[in-house]
């Protein structure tokens, strides 16, 4: 008879060990899922990068009357390995040069102001990887990134113009 | 003596069980009810990222302000004597009611980034005044197009929604 009250017991304690795991459990499980990435962040920043690209390709470099940065990326990647035959700007700059600052230009006042700091653009061959610009802002701190690739045919084969933003 | 001692002893044993029951309910209850809030102002602030990201779509692609060339629609391009017609527009009652079931409780904000200049052009369109906070924003890099000199410059757009 005492051993089965002290059975009772023990039974009791153990459902109330039972109901503080329970409870503990879904406390960490909500606490988990509250933790979770911002949805509108993942989707804005990875269409950012693929509207900052879009743009920028349309918009008129005032390197010459009438030119995009299509059109400037283009001259630049087909150029860039012949300084002596390098085209330059109505300013005097050469188009690559003119290039990389414009560009750099235009992230720093896009991408800062909605304070994206560390972010990297690049132009390379599709075929051999060779590098026409290398602009990379990128500190230790970014773990993860969003990255939009546009591909540009030129007379040499297609150049990728690609623009990583840190998450 | 012996007697009354025992059953005061299990009447205390009993309600030390009920108060340890109350208290775990408690407890539950409080968890419960912190987790429910939680996931009810996840759907609330997932509802109005949702309205924020349908207006900011509308917006972009709003055929009055659209850079268009014979019928050609231009992407994420919007014609700035289009958009200054517009938004002066919105200054009338009738018009600012009737754009207020499109674009609603927004204020939308487009200045010009490239080329840079001392004072940037900037263009605002609002239909209704947004409070200082409680607000979702969007930003959306778009281009500018000046149709007389053909020229494009590239602007960024921001969308606010307010919540």
């Amino acid at each position: 008879m005492k051993s089965k009250k002290s059975q009772t017991e023990i039974l009791g304690l153990a459902i109330v060990v039972v109901l503080v795991i329970l409870g503990l459990a879904l406390y960490f499980r909500f606490s988990f899922v509250l933790g979770q990435d911002n949805d509108l962040e993942i989707v804005t920043d990875s269409v950012l990068a693929e509207n900052i690209i879009g743009s920028m390709l349309k918009t008129n470099t005032g390197c010459i009357q009438g030119q995009d940065f299509k059109g400037l990326i283009i001259s630049c990647s087909e150029n860039h390995n012949m300084p002596g035959f390098a085209y330059t700007c109505s300013n005097g700059a050469w188009y690559c040069d003119f290039l990389k600052d414009k560009v750099e230009e235009i992230l720093n006042s896009s991408l800062r102001a909605i304070e994206k700091n560390d972010y990297s653009f690049s132009v390379k061959y599709e075929m051999n990887q060779a590098e026409v610009i290398d602009i990379n802002q990128f500190g230790d701190s970014c773990q993860e990134r969003e990255t939009a690739i546009y591909p540009l045919p030129t007379s040499l084969g297609n150049i990728l113009v690609r623009l990583s933003i840190c998450r | 003596m012996k007697k009354i001692k025992k059953s005061q002893l299990k009447l205390g044993e009993s309600i030390a069980v009920l108060i340890i029951f109350i208290i775990l309910f408690v407890f539950g209850l409080f968890f419960y009810s912190r987790a429910r809030m939680s996931s009810l102002s996840r759907q609330d602030l997932k509802y109005y990222e949702q309205q924020l990201m349908i207006v900011s779509q509308r917006m972009t692609y709003l055929p009055e302000i659209q850079c268009t060339s014979f019928n050609h629609i231009e992407m994420l391009c919007i014609d700035k004597y289009k958009l200054k017609s517009f938004s002066d527009s919105l200054l009338e009652d009738d018009i600012k009611e009737y754009y207020s079931s499109i674009i609603p409780s927004t204020e939308i904000n487009i200045t010009k980034i490239y080329p840079v200049q001392q004072n940037p052009e900037s263009y605002i369109i609002s239909t209704t005044p947004l409070q200082p906070t409680g607000f979702e924003t969007v930003f959306i890099p778009i281009t500018l197009l000046d149709p007389i000199n053909n020229h494009y410059s590239m602007a960024m757009m921001r969308v606010r929604f307010s919540s």
